[in-house]
């Protein structure tokens, strides 16, 4: 108490003796503050996966054990809200052979020489809502509001069968036909509408359901549970291993953000010496009347702690109070948000790293005896 | 030598804050033009592509079907064959291609590109020395006469106009070209060798190394012969204004089939959300240190001040006047600035020799001499600042109160 005291005194005198000097120390150090709390948002690997909303965080991936029929009423377990889109994919058809206007009803025979070079494993896939961008390497790949409705059987090819497209000939999918109306990007997967998945009688046997938002890695838990009390016995791949990447990630980013703060606040160090310099005849005195040098190196880190506290308390109140007006705009990326404990985080770090910084302070005093101090001042 | 270490006596005991203060500022000015040679860039092939008058054109990337193992020659067949199909819808006015070649000067690896009256009436390109092609210029080689050639590029930065080099076609034929002329900075040239969902001018207009001919029949056939240059594999398709939308709806259907197309109003959008990106992510890292260098600098001279003024007071009572005393402390502070601004400076109008050597080539980056004027804008501003300061300070201490409030 007293150590805090006496540290406390010691700033108020700092201000007095020299207020340009204080002033200028303090807006450095809430510069610096303020520049963790930006890079902090914008290169914390969990903060910047947050905002993206990748892909990868928000999709999950079941196989289901043995095929079934899964329709929207499959999913009302799901709030309608949350999802983004659920892709629905049947199980194999065979193989199809390039260049060919057809797949055959039968799986080609595996022992077969002649299939096996110009063979690909192809499946009928739909989106459920329709609300998921195909990319397009020919043609269209998005289906009008009257082929979703009516479910028309019109398909998207994948890319393998770009020849198929081109030619024009008339296509079927186990004896149905189909109107070509384009090619897309991926090499694999027939894509129709929805209603003329159902329509057709189509049986899933895997299926992607993409959110929205990304969960965290608790809620992405939960979730997931979930869907294997709905789909007991299927395999799910859901976004733990992105999760922990990141989790990987961030603590060598806190490290590069310290280290930054570290190369920034030494820039304004010299002041502190300046200021500090100016009061070393308190430390001999208090040498002189008892005090160990431990004490008074604790009352030393004690008021850098101080000044630190004061600094990080208004960079963080003006981080937070111009947030809207100005900091959210020169976000590298949309869609950062700042919760109490991302401040509470920075918080923490600036004073570990404030205690850092009096290291040189402290070297320079317990090197020196109270006689060398002393002659020093004088 | 005793003004000399009166002007350096301002560092001493703080030899490592003014060098630590030094290197940030010269770091941060570094990146700080980067960050703007960047956004520049990225406005620059904007602005080209607005001025092109190709509103009423689409950018077409036909789909190949033909792998790269082919061959040139198939490739180049395929292509022209895409073109030439596009050509013939009535809505069609010009079809706008690049014809692209690799070669090499001197041991560095360059591109040769034959520009035609349709290329340079959308993309015309600035020259810092010389002429542009005359429409006399021959277009056949003797064995007097060179091709006439423009060069662009820092690799050719030592190069004159008026002088013949030799430039090495990617056959090893070796052909000895006249350069007519120039192009200023940035080299930005044309490239539709480029494709995909979110095209923007920043794709298809890059920065190279290039040596360009004037395009000819002759020229062509002679290159063809001698080199293996292949037209870019995408294209501009221009429609004509008095074509009806159901021609054009014609022809952008065959282009949907057989490919992708982005029109003017995308490609605009697409390069605007360019723009603001590079806006974004490149500019505040170097402005945080910049401004964490300058608030460093303006406590760096406030506090030298307070730190010098004892002395200069008892060199005030020696003889020395108030006016140079201050001079002193003000070349103490300006130094710094000064030479982190002057190293930059030297770096900006040497760089085109770093590129030319390979030493440091930054990519798509406009740094020239108005990058120079904002650095020295910049610490002309910086130095004011920080000399304001210690002088109001200075101003209100008069020096024999300092001498009494020390003495006593």
């Amino acid at each position: 108490m007293k150590i805090a005291k006496l540290a406390f005194y010691r700033v108020i005198h700092y201000f007095q003796e020299n207020k340009l000097i204080f002033f200028l120390y303090l807006l450095g150090s809430i510069t610096c503050v303020i520049t963790f709390i930006y890079f902090y948002g914008n290169a914390m690997p969990n903060k910047y996966a947050e905002a993206r909303n990748g892909l990868q965080f928000r999709q999950y991936y079941v196989t289901l054990n043995k095929t079934q029929a899964v329709d929207k009423n499959t999913f009302t377990f799901l709030k309608d809200s949350d999802i983004q889109d659920i892709k629905l994919e049947s199980d194999s058809l065979g193989k199809i052979v390039l260049k060919t206007a057809s797949l055959p009803d039968e799986p080609a025979a595996p022992d077969n020489p002649d299939n096996n070079d110009n063979q690909v494993d192809i499946t009928v896939q739909a989106y459920m809502y329709g609300r998921t961008k195909i990319y397009n390497e020919r043609g269209r790949c998005d289906f009008s509001q009257e082929e979703l409705k009516s479910g028309k059987n019109v398909v998207v090819l994948p890319s393998l069968m770009e020849d198929t497209f081109k030619s024009g000939a008339d296509f079927s999918i186990k004896g149905v036909r189909y109107e070509m109306i384009g090619v897309h990007t991926i090499s694999t997967g027939f894509y129709i509408p929805y209603q003329a998945y159902i329509k057709q009688g189509y049986t899933t046997k895997k299926f992607t359901v993409t959110l929205n938002k990304a969960l965290s890695k608790e809620g992405s838990s939960e979730f997931t549970k979930n869907l294997y009390k709905q789909f007991p016995n299927s395999s799910i791949i859901d976004p733990t291993n992105y999760f922990n990447s990141v989790s990987e990630q961030s603590p060598l980013m806190l490290l590069l953000l310290s280290i930054v703060y570290l190369i920034s606040i030494a820039s304004f160090l010299f002041l502190l010496k300046y200021l500090s310099d100016k009061n070393r005849s308190e430390n001999v005195i208090y040498t002189m009347i008892g005090a160990s040098k431990k004490n008074v190196m604790k009352i030393m880190v004690a008021e850098n702690l101080l000044i630190s506290l004061c600094s990080a308390v208004i960079a963080i109140f003006l981080h937070m109070a111009l947030y809207g007006s100005f900091f959210s705009k020169i976000n590298t990326i949309e869609n950062i948000t700042y919760q109490w404990n991302d401040y509470l985080v920075v918080f923490i770090f600036v004073l570990f790293l404030s205690v850092l910084t009096s290291v040189p302070f402290l070297i320079s005093y317990s090197h020196n005896s109270i006689i060398h101090s002393k002659n020093k001042y004088d | 030598m005793k003004k000399i270490r009166m002007l350096f006596s301002f560092y001493s005991k703080n030899v490592f804050a003014v060098c630590l203060l030094f290197l940030l500022m010269t770091f941060s000015l570094f990146f700080v033009s980067n960050a703007i040679g960047q956004y520049r860039y990225v406005v620059y092939t904007k602005t080209m592509f607005q001025n092109s008058g190709l509103n009423n054109a689409v950018y077409y990337m036909p789909l190949s079907d033909s792998d790269y193992t082919s061959g040139p020659d198939i490739m180049n067949k395929k292509i022209a064959t895409s073109t030439k199909a596009v050509a013939e819808f009535s809505a069609v006015e010009n079809v706008l291609t690049v014809n692209i070649g690799m070669a090499g000067y001197g041991n560095r690896s360059c591109s040769y590109l034959l520009y035609n009256k349709s290329l340079n009436h959308a993309f015309p390109l600035n020259l810092s020395e010389g002429k542009w092609f005359s429409d006399d210029s021959f277009d056949k080689a003797d064995s007097n006469k060179r091709y006439n050639v423009i060069v662009g590029g820092a690799l050719y930065n030592h190069v004159h106009v008026n002088s013949d080099i030799p430039i090495t076609l990617n056959n090893n034929t070796t052909l000895t070209v006249h350069v007519i002329g120039k192009l200023s900075f940035p080299t930005c040239i044309p490239d539709f060798g480029t494709g995909g969902n979110t095209i923007s001018a920043n794709d298809f207009l890059a920065p190279a190394d290039m040596v360009i001919f004037q395009e000819t029949p002759q020229l062509t056939a002679f290159l063809h012969e001698k080199s293996a240059y292949s037209p870019s594999s995408s294209m501009f398709v221009q429609f004509s204004p008095k074509a009806s939308k159901q021609q054009k709806n014609e022809c952008l259907d065959y282009m949907q089939k057989n490919g992708m197309y982005s029109d003017y109003n995308e490609i605009m959008k697409n390069t605007d959300v360019i723009v603001q990106n590079t806006l974004a992510r490149q500019m505040p890292m170097p402005l945080f240190f910049l401004f964490v260098a300058t608030i460093s600098l303006i406590s760096v001279s406030v506090l030298m001040v307070y730190k010098k003024m004892q002395e200069h007071s008892i060199y005030y009572l020696c003889g020395c006047s108030r006016k140079k005393s201050f001079l002193y402390m003000a070349f103490g502070i300006g130094l710094i600035a000064l030479l982190a601004g002057a190293l930059n400076m030297l770096f900006i109008a040497n760089y085109q020799f770093f590129a030319s050597r390979g030493i440091l080539d930054l990519g798509k980056v406009i740094i020239d001499r108005y990058s120079i004027l904002y650095i020295a804008g910049y610490i002309a501003a910086v130095i004011l600042l920080s000399i304001l300061l210690p002088f109001l300070v200075f101003r209100k201490e008069s020096p024999i109160e300092l001498y009494r409030r020390k003495d006593q």
